[in-house]
């Protein structure tokens, strides 16, 4: 046996990219963030040193000037970035790797090294003793990581999802083809790369679905065991957002009204001008201070004569934060906050001790003295803009004044769209409201504000997203009346005749949707929270209150918490005595197909509000008596007997209910009530 | 507390390391860094496309890693050292790789490994490494540069991954490996691993193989000039057959009756029969030069890099000796006293250099017992040539006691302490040649140096 002997070989290490591939690099890059201009160039000066002869002669100390000119550059453009864009610049600086270290790849490959030495790229490594730190005299070569740097800062573009998968895939194959071992046939070679790129795409369409059930779960968790904190610059919606959204059933905010509520109470926190990728925000727009009056007591925010006012109270998990105020805010008063501050969009900040403050609002008629709108109340992202400016113009909004603008726009939602909580599918991020407004034509109430304040842009009209809650629950343990967390609501202001109005587009039916996720121990909850609510004004002192006596209260609460868990237990065991948990959940639902729930949302959108705790009987006869619709018995007895007999309708029943609800809504067309009947706000 | 922490993590981290090296081919590694900055800006799967990159660059390793998970081919490892190395010089040794299967092996990978025992805590809290006035606050602070420097002096040489040539089925190749050694004393090699790639060519199958084998790494030698140092010969008890052989000189000078006392192979056994009263023979005593050079091994809290220095300047002297003329006495103080004799062939400067490849530094500064080795053998001693590395009062003593007495004696001192050799050149010229050698110029100070003035 002869032993084959090779000379003495070098270590193994990375080589140079093979030809093209850097300029796919590039082109990849430059297709993704829409870069096409720059890449192109770039990829031939690279590529050129394939057919161009000539070298510079550049010395380890050249090319250490050439890296810290690109440190320099990185440095300048993190600076730049970061200042201007805040933590998203990340993204944006990952875009623009590939011009960072352009200049220092473009000496290596026209270098007659050819490789660059380690310590070019680490200082740190340029002091030290070669003969001890062999590190120090380490070369590499840098094309292949530039490649990849191209790679990832494509994936920064964010665009033609399908398509970037597969187009890595083959750039990486080309990669892994020249440096393929020899020992292996071809073939195999080609099927562990079909398997491992078949393993990648099921496991990036895993790590989709992982994120959605990952972000669903946290987002209870957050909702339900932390407070939330209303950034008045940035509002962070769920457009994009995966499965069913749900929120908590915690009590978030506690109005006492003198009157009860005729409709639901729209509290505004916060608007919002500048719309990306699920994400409105604002400008640091300036708080301003707010002057008491001599007193020191009540702050005046308009001077708009002072209709109404409500006793709100909300939680502040820092010793400042937005609270929401009724639209139309004239005043604040009767409040332990040390100073009131508000900013142009309308956002009223409180500076009091943390946890639960308290304070009355006052509210009149007139519009919200929010800052006239500016360029940006116009200014619709490019990705948007075709699809938005396409529908405005089909609906010929530009032609239109603003109100009956407005009007048209409220007409547009009402026409076919529904409440859901669910967003079932997956679109590239810029699309979700593209397909919101032609596919599904279904969402949550930050589809359709957003939707809303985009379309009237298009169309012409300034136009703000608001957020804030809808308040129509009343407790009557509290005796006043609650938001929870799932009632925080989302709506738009447009400008209209010198004043900002609002547009709530969301079809009614939101709220009792909501209600839906209420949970099996709310009134556990609720009476925990109303006890804690007490205490944390008890050991503030704040008794203002006269009615109240807590003292007693808490006396009281022995033997209501004894009741409530014998209750409990009792509960427990007549489910575990044989009736399955999914019965009552079944009933609780049950009839909520009925048909003469169109009639209803008919009704509210043409404007006629139903009060707060008014059954549909009673509201039938108060339109009646009010606006003199007639409205024949049998389809509301039969829809009485759908949602609560528990034997439900017969075949037949239910189909003389759906012909009698055809019949009215039929008449309601024909009436044309809604040409005649102002729109609704609530929602 | 923290730097006990640290240790730990970077224990850990360098294990990852090695791990890494071994597994990953260049690509593999390229591929990697892949995933890792994908995972990083796809951590959100709506904001970048990044997660597909990192979803297909992960499925290839994972896939790469399972083909990896077994490599059952028989191999036997075996190497051929050359007999010395010395510390800054390329070797070159060769590795024979058999292939004992019935399968062509193409692209086999050799990762030859050098043993290092990874430091003890306390080792690396108390090591000190002169590196570090080059590194960053930061590195120094955080110390994970000083154990890697430690792990790679351990470990005496660096060796990298080396692609093996086509061995065929039951059939062998060779490769060269080269490699620098950094470090005097011995290198232990204790296994050998072949790897073989995966079909992508990201990751490698291990096979490990037992095969021990150590070199001695001699020290680094610099040209030193020839020192005059112009002492007498002296009476060398038992003369110059104690150079040659065992036993005494072989000059003849006369017969004399027996002494009690007189070794037996010198009786003159025809003259005892024909006088009848035992009579033995009387050699000639021998002169000749015998120079002593005295190794400083108290490192007593000074820079491991000059006592590393002082023993290559040593060996130097020891090398660049005449043998035939005189006798070199290496005295240092280890775990005992030590003095070592070479020339006249006794010995020869290779053995004194293996000796100084494995000289170790005491910890502590008891000058005094070199002071007592070197003052026992004084007698004997022609002339001088000291090691120091440091210049205070023991040491300046000894010097003195030199001047004394009459011999002749030359000390250099390795230290980059500006005081210290401020203080050797003030000292310079009262009788003694004294020579201050800055660690990191040893040559330099070497090549200026005069022999006959002593002055650097």
């Amino acid at each position: 046996m002869d032993a084959q002997t090779l000379g003495t070989l070098s270590p193994l290490r990375l080589e140079r990219a093979p030809p093209l591939l850097m300029a796919a690099g590039l082109i990849v890059w430059g297709w993704q963030n829409g870069l096409m201009l720059y890449a192109v160039p770039m990829a031939l000066t690279l590529e050129a040193t394939r057919w161009v002869a000539w070298r510079w002669a550049v010395t380890d100390r050249e090319f250490n000037l050439v890296s810290d000119l690109s440190s320099v550059i990185f440095l300048i453009v993190v600076l730049y970035v970061f200042t201007d864009k805040g933590a998203k610049g990340i993204f944006v600086l990952l875009s623009l790797m590939p011009f960072v270290f352009f200049l220092l790849l473009l000496v290596q490959m026209y270098s007659e090294a050819g490789r660059v030495r380690l310590s070019a790229l680490f200082i740190s490594l340029r002091r030290l003793d070669p003969r001890y730190s062999p590190e120090a005299r380490a070369e590499v070569d840098l094309s292949l990581p530039y490649f990849v740097t191209c790679l990832v800062s494509a994936s920064a573009g964010n665009r033609y999802e399908d398509a970037f998968f597969f187009v890595v895939g083959i750039l990486l194959g080309v990669v892994l083809w020249t440096v393929r071992p020899r020992r292996y046939p071809p073939a195999l070679w080609i099927g562990t790369l079909v398997l491992a790129t078949a393993l990648g795409y099921l496991g990036q369409v895993g790590l989709i679905r992982l994120q959605w059930a990952v972000e669903s779960s946290l987002m209870q968790v957050f909702d339900r065991f932390l407070w939330r904190y209303r950034d008045p610059n940035r509002a962070t919606t769920a457009i994009g957002s995966i499965a069913r959204i749900k929120l908590s059933d915690r009590i978030v905010l506690r109005a006492k009204t003198p009157q009860p509520l005729t409709r639901a109470l729209l509290l505004r926190e916060a608007s919002y001008d500048t719309y990306s990728y699920g994400i409105w925000s604002n400008r640091d727009y300036e708080f301003i201070s707010v002057d008491p009056d001599i007193t020191g007591t009540i702050y005046a925010l308009s001077p708009v004569p002072t209709r109404d006012r409500i006793t709100l109270s909300t939680y502040l998990i820092e010793e400042s934060g937005v609270v929401p105020m009724p639209l139309g805010a004239t005043r604040i008063g009767d409040t332990n906050a040390t100073a009131v501050d508000r900013n142009s969009h309308g956002a009223i900040r409180l500076e009091a001790r943390k946890g639960w403050v308290r304070y009355t609002a006052g509210y009149g008629d007139g519009p919200d003295p929010d800052a006239p709108p500016e360029e940006r109340d116009l200014k619709i992202a490019v990705s948007y803009g075709t699809d938005f400016q396409r529908l405005a113009d089909r609906l010929g909004l530009d032609a239109l004044p603003p109100n009956l603008a407005v009007s048209a726009v409220r007409d547009f939602f009402a026409d076919g769209f529904t409440y859901s909580l669910t967003q079932r599918h997956r679109y590239p991020r810029g699309r979700y409201l593209t397909e919101f407004l032609f596919e599904t034509r279904s969402g949550h109430c930050e589809f359709f504000a957003t939707a809303t304040v985009l379309l009237l842009r298009a169309g012409g009209v300034p136009a703000r997203y608001v957020v804030g809650y809808a308040v129509d629950e009343y407790s009557p343990l509290e005796r006043q009346y609650v938001a929870r967390a799932r009632h925080s609501h989302s709506w738009a202001e447009a400008w209209v005749n010198g004043a900002w109005v609002t547009l709530d587009t969301t079809p009614s039916v939101w709220a009792p949707l909501e209600d839906e996720q209420a949970s099996a121990f709310e009134g556990l909850f609720d009476l925990w929270s109303w006890l804690a609510f007490n205490y944390a004004r008890l050991r503030t002192s704040d008794d203002r209150e006269e009615e109240s006596d807590y003292g007693a209260l808490l006396w009281l609460l022995i033997p209501l918490i004894s009741v409530l868990a014998w209750r409990l237990y009792f509960k427990e065991r007549v489910a575990r005595g044989g009736k399955p948990a999914a019965a009552a959940a079944l009933r609780s639902r049950q009839g909520m197909d009925s048909s003469f729930f169109a009639v209803i949302a008919e009704l509210e959108r043409r404007g006629f509000d139903r009060r707060p705790g008014e059954t549909v009987a009673a509201w039938m006869d108060r339109l009646r008596a009010q606006s003199g619709i007639e409205f024949s018995s049998e389809p509301l007895a039969l829809h009485y007997r759908c949602r609560f007999d528990p034997a439900g309708l017969s075949v037949n029943e239910r189909h003389i209910l759906d012909a009698e609800v055809r019949r009215a809504l039929t008449e309601f067309a024909r009436r044309a009530i809604a040409n005649s009947l102002p729109g609704t706000t609530s929602g | 507390m923290l730097k006990r922490l640290l240790y730990h993590n970077f224990r850990i981290v360098y294990r990852l390391s090695q791990w890494t090296r071994q597994r990953f081919t260049p690509a593999g590694l390229l591929i990697l860094g892949c995933v890792i900055a994908s995972g990083i800006f796809g951590v959100n799967t709506r904001q970048t496309l990044a997660y597909q990159i990192f979803a297909l660059t992960a499925a290839m390793l994972v896939l790469s890693l399972l083909c990896c998970a077994w490599f059952r081919a028989g191999f036997r490892i075996s190497r051929r050292l050359p007999e010395y190395g010395t510390v800054g010089e390329p070797l070159h040794y060769r590795v024979r790789i058999e292939n004992r299967s019935r399968r062509h092996q193409r692209d086999l990978c050799l990762i030859d490994e050098l043993h290092a025992d990874f430091p003890a805590f306390e080792e690396f809290r108390a090591a000190r490494d002169p590196e570090d006035r080059r590194r960053n606050w930061f590195d120094r602070s955080v110390g994970y540069p000083r154990l890697m420097g430690m792990l790679r002096n351990r470990r005496g040489a660096a060796l990298a991954p080396l692609p093996v040539p086509d061995v065929p089925a039951l059939d062998r190749a060779e490769l060269d490996v080269n490699m620098t050694p950094i470090r005097r004393g011995y290198l232990r090699f204790e296994q050998a691993r072949l790897a073989r790639p995966d079909p992508l060519g990201l990751t490698r199958a291990i096979q490990t193989h037992a095969s021990s084998d150590q070199l001695l790494v001699l020290p680094r030698l610099y040209r030193v000039p020839r020192l005059e140092l112009g002492g007498h010969r002296r009476y060398q008890r038992g003369g110059v057959s104690l150079a040659s052989t065992v036993g005494d000189s072989q000059e003849f000078i006369s017969l004399r009756d027996y002494k009690p006392g007189d070794p037996l192979r010198a009786i003159h056994w025809r003259s005892f029969a024909k006088l009848g009263r035992p009579v033995v023979r009387e050699f000639q005593d021998e002169f000749f030069v015998r120079q002593g050079l005295v190794l400083d091994t108290f490192l007593g809290g000074r820079s491991t890099q000059s006592f590393e220095e002082a023993v290559s300047i040593a060996a130097s002297f020891a090398a660049s000796s005449r043998a035939q003329d005189s006798l070199l006495d290496l005295m240092f103080i280890g775990a005992q006293a030590y003095r070592f004799t070479a020339g006249r062939g006794v010995a020869y400067a290779q053995n004194m250099l293996e000796i100084l490849a494995c000289v170790a530094p005491c910890p502590g500064d008891d000058f005094a017992r070199l002071d007592q080795l070197v003052m026992q053998n004084i007698a004997e001693t022609s002339g001088l040539i000291c090691v120091f590395l440091d210049w205070n009062e023991p040491r300046r003593n000894l010097m003195q006691r030199m001047t004394t007495l009459g011999v002749p004696a030359c000390a250099f001192i390795v230290t980059a302490d500006p005081a210290v050799v401020s203080a050797v050149e003030a000292a310079d010229g009262n009788g003694q040649r004294l020579v201050a050698v800055p660690p990191a110029a040893v040559q330099q100070t070497m090549d200026r140096f005069n022999p006959s003035v002593g002055r650097a």
